[in-house]
């Protein structure tokens, strides 16, 4: 069995390292969708979707964290 | 269900007589949404009636007696009589004239309390000297100086050094060096050129007239008069508020009467019309169109002609989404996204089939989802706006309290401790813990649900893409471009199956190949380059749907950090230390419950707009608004 504190770090960085990717990429979209919705309000819908496109980058760091934890169980 | 509101394309054309009856007809039944007549050789645009200009004066009258009020036609009693033009000039101008006079009146008020003001200015310079009004009374001999002045000492010697018979007083306040100086009158001359050297700015005693005793009860006198005339003026404004107020019904009842006016005014810009007729083409409900002919047929004697003309292959057919009543408020995230074209599917009921699901399979907490099921409840009262979008969370909130059962989550706590005793609540699926056994690895089991759902959402996709791509290009499209992503699943699977043995037909893995190699090529005839690159994004569509159990176990984890962590240390410690823990457990559950609603919300809405939309949804309708609504 790996050690238990090796185990959460890898897990930790999975979610930490995925969580900024998003928000770098979450960053630049969401200043384009306000400048849009500045020009044209019903533009709120698309840009919210578009905002948040990149959090399936958090998700799977998410999942990988978990999964990392759960194999860590052996 | 699934299809928006069929249209049809219907030309009215009737004489010029009847034009004032037809827009009326078509006002009150709120059927046609007019398509705009664009300006042609042969055809013209129509002309306003007669009465617009009249309409659009009282308008602006009417917003200027309104001013900042609420517009609102609720909260209106409405008279039961009919309104007319005329009627409605005469009170307007009933109510003008009142408020005009009460006008002038304040004008007149504010004129002479300016007077009142600058004497008051001026008797403020005087009062810094202490000396009676009547002293300043012109005498035969002497000659009087008041005003402001740069410097008295030097003044004061080079009077000296002209004669010894004057009177100089002074004051000074931190604006003013005011000085009034008596002195002999031949000498008038040489004086003044002195002062002037020093800045000197005379001040014109006329005002003081007859008043007499120092200047300071003079002031209070006036100060006096001036708080009189200044309630005189707040009276008025009262007053001027209090004939607006006694009307305000009416004049609601006007603005919106006029308003409705104004729009049947101008609909014949819209038109087209030659000398004698006019042509209004617009799009009517096909359930609606009989019904529609009939109507204006009878109030136009039946002398008219009416012309159903056929939709074009690319027209733009407005938009009327066509939902029971559970669907309805799902429409709003249509409205939010953008509107379904004539053609494609309205996907309101998808929505409203799996976007509580998966809400509530990402919340998943019974006494979260009663909860927030109050919380939206009590809102709708407060934000009639936004009733739609709170009807649908309710939805969401049942199916947070039936998966909380299911997992047999209540507030983050999965077992309770009475008297020693411990309680596990009942569930079907352990959400924390429970997971599978695949190939080796345990497995969180509401992954695998997650990406079970994603399977099936991404592959329901897929079908309506193939009912959208019939619709618009015919069964040739539908198969190549939408059905070939069924067949490359299957060799897919069968390959797979292999692999892992479970399949033992001996050609499967050939057979699986050929499948594959067969759908890629039809995918590229079907849907081209874009179609390849889109071959391994549908893999990533469907894990994407693993955030189904990941979002849901990070809403639980922080549950139970607030719940184990923070607050149990308080509650084993007892006492006053109880206290802490729930204030702990309120804050800590009240962040949780505004972050489980933010997150799940997002989540859900984004899997239906990017991953399930991305097969089949197009969208760029523009909405139906029908003549005679707002």
């Amino acid at each position: 069995m790996a050690d238990a504190g090796l185990i959460a770090i890898g897990a930790s960085i999975a979610f930490g390292v995925s969580a900024i990717a998003t928000a770098i990429a979450e960053k630049q979209i969401g200043a384009a969708a306000v400048g849009a919705m500045a020009e044209k309000e019903e533009l709120f819908g698309k840009g919210l979707i578009l905002t948040v496109i990149p959090e399936t980058i958090v998700i799977f760091g998410l999942v990988v964290a978990i999964l990392i934890i759960g194999m860590a169980g052996h | 269900m699934l299809k928006t509101e069929r249209m049809s394309k219907l030309r009215i054309i009737s004489s010029k007589s009847k034009q004032k009856q037809v827009i009326q007809k078509l006002h009150d039944l709120k059927v046609l949404d007019i398509i705009e007549h664009k300006k042609t050789e042969e055809l013209d645009i129509g002309d306003t009636i007669e009465n617009s200009e009249k309409v659009a004066e009282l308008l602006v009258k009417i917003k200027s007696l309104l001013g900042d009020s609420d517009k609102d036609e609720n909260n209106i009693k409405h008279k039961s009589k009919k309104l007319d033009l005329k009627e409605i000039e005469e009170e307007i101008t009933e109510i003008e004239t009142k408020i005009k006079s009460k006008k002038e009146e304040i004008t007149d008020i504010n004129k002479n309390l300016s007077k009142k003001k600058e004497l008051l200015s001026k008797l403020e310079i005087l009062n810094s000297l202490y000396l009676d009004l009547e002293s300043y009374n012109s005498l035969n001999s002497i000659s009087t100086f008041v005003g402001t002045i740069n410097n008295k000492e030097l003044v004061k010697k080079e009077l000296e050094n002209i004669t010894q018979k004057f009177k100089l007083h002074f004051s000074e306040n931190n604006k003013n060096k005011t000085i009034a100086l008596f002195i002999e009158k031949n000498k008038e001359e040489q004086v003044l050129e002195i002062l002037k050297n020093h800045g000197f700015v005379e001040l014109n005693l006329d005002f003081i007239g007859e008043m007499k005793g120092l200047p300071l009860k003079q002031m209070n006198k006036i100060n006096d008069e001036i708080n009189i005339v200044d309630n005189q003026k707040i009276k008025l404004d009262h007053e001027i508020e209090k004939i607006k107020r006694d009307k305000i019904n009416d004049i609601k009842i006007f603005y919106n009467f006029l308003n409705i006016e104004a729009e049947k005014a101008e609909a014949p810009l819209k038109f087209a019309q030659t000398n004698n007729t006019v042509m209004i083409t617009g799009w009517v409900p096909q359930s609606k169109k009989q019904e529609t002919i009939k109507e204006i047929e009878k109030i136009t004697d039946n002398k008219i002609y009416f012309e159903d003309l056929e939709l074009k292959n690319k027209e733009s057919v407005p938009i009327k989404m066509k939902n029971n009543m559970l669907v309805k408020p799902f429409e709003f995230f249509m409205r939010l996204y953008t509107l379904p074209s004539y053609k494609e599917v309205d996907p309101s009921t998808l929505i409203f089939l799996t976007f509580p699901i998966f809400f509530g399979f990402m919340l998943g907490d019974a006494l979260y989802g009663v909860i927030t099921l109050l919380l939206f409840w009590s809102l709708i009262k407060v934000i009639p706006a936004g009733k739609d979008l709170l009807k649908s969370m309710m939805a969401c909130s049942y199916w947070t309290i039936l998966f909380g059962i299911i997992f047999g989550e209540y507030l983050g706590f999965e077992r309770l401790t009475i008297n020693g005793i411990l309680y596990e609540f009942p569930r079907l699926i352990n959400r924390m813990h429970g997971s599978l056994n695949i190939m080796g690895n345990d497995i969180h089991i509401v992954l695998v649900i997650g990406a079970i759902v994603g399977l099936v959402h991404i592959n329901l996709s897929l079908l309506f893409g193939a009912i959208n791509e019939y619709d618009n290009h015919g069964l040739k499209e539908a198969i190549l471009a939408k059905l070939s992503w069924y067949v490359f699943e299957a060799g897919l699977a069968i390959v797979l199956l292999k692999l892992l043995g479970i399949v033992s037909f001996s050609m499967a893995n050939y057979f699986g190949i050929a499948l594959i190699i067969i759908s890629i090529i039809m995918i590229y005839l079907g849907e081209g380059v874009q179609g390849l690159v889109e071959i391994p994004a549908i893999f990533s569509n469907m894990l994407s749907y693993l955030r189904l159990g990941a979002v849901g176990l990070a809403s639980v984890g922080l549950a139970v950090v607030v719940n184990e962590q923070l607050a149990m240390p308080f509650i084993e410690k007892g006492g006053l230390f109880i206290l802490v823990a729930i204030l702990i457990l309120i804050l800590g559950h009240v962040i949780n419950i505004a972050l489980g609603i933010i997150g799940p919300f997002l989540h859900s809405i984004r899997l239906h707009y990017v991953e399930f939309f991305a097969r089949f949804y197009k969208g760029g309708g523009k909405e139906y608004k029908p003549f005679g609504v707002k």
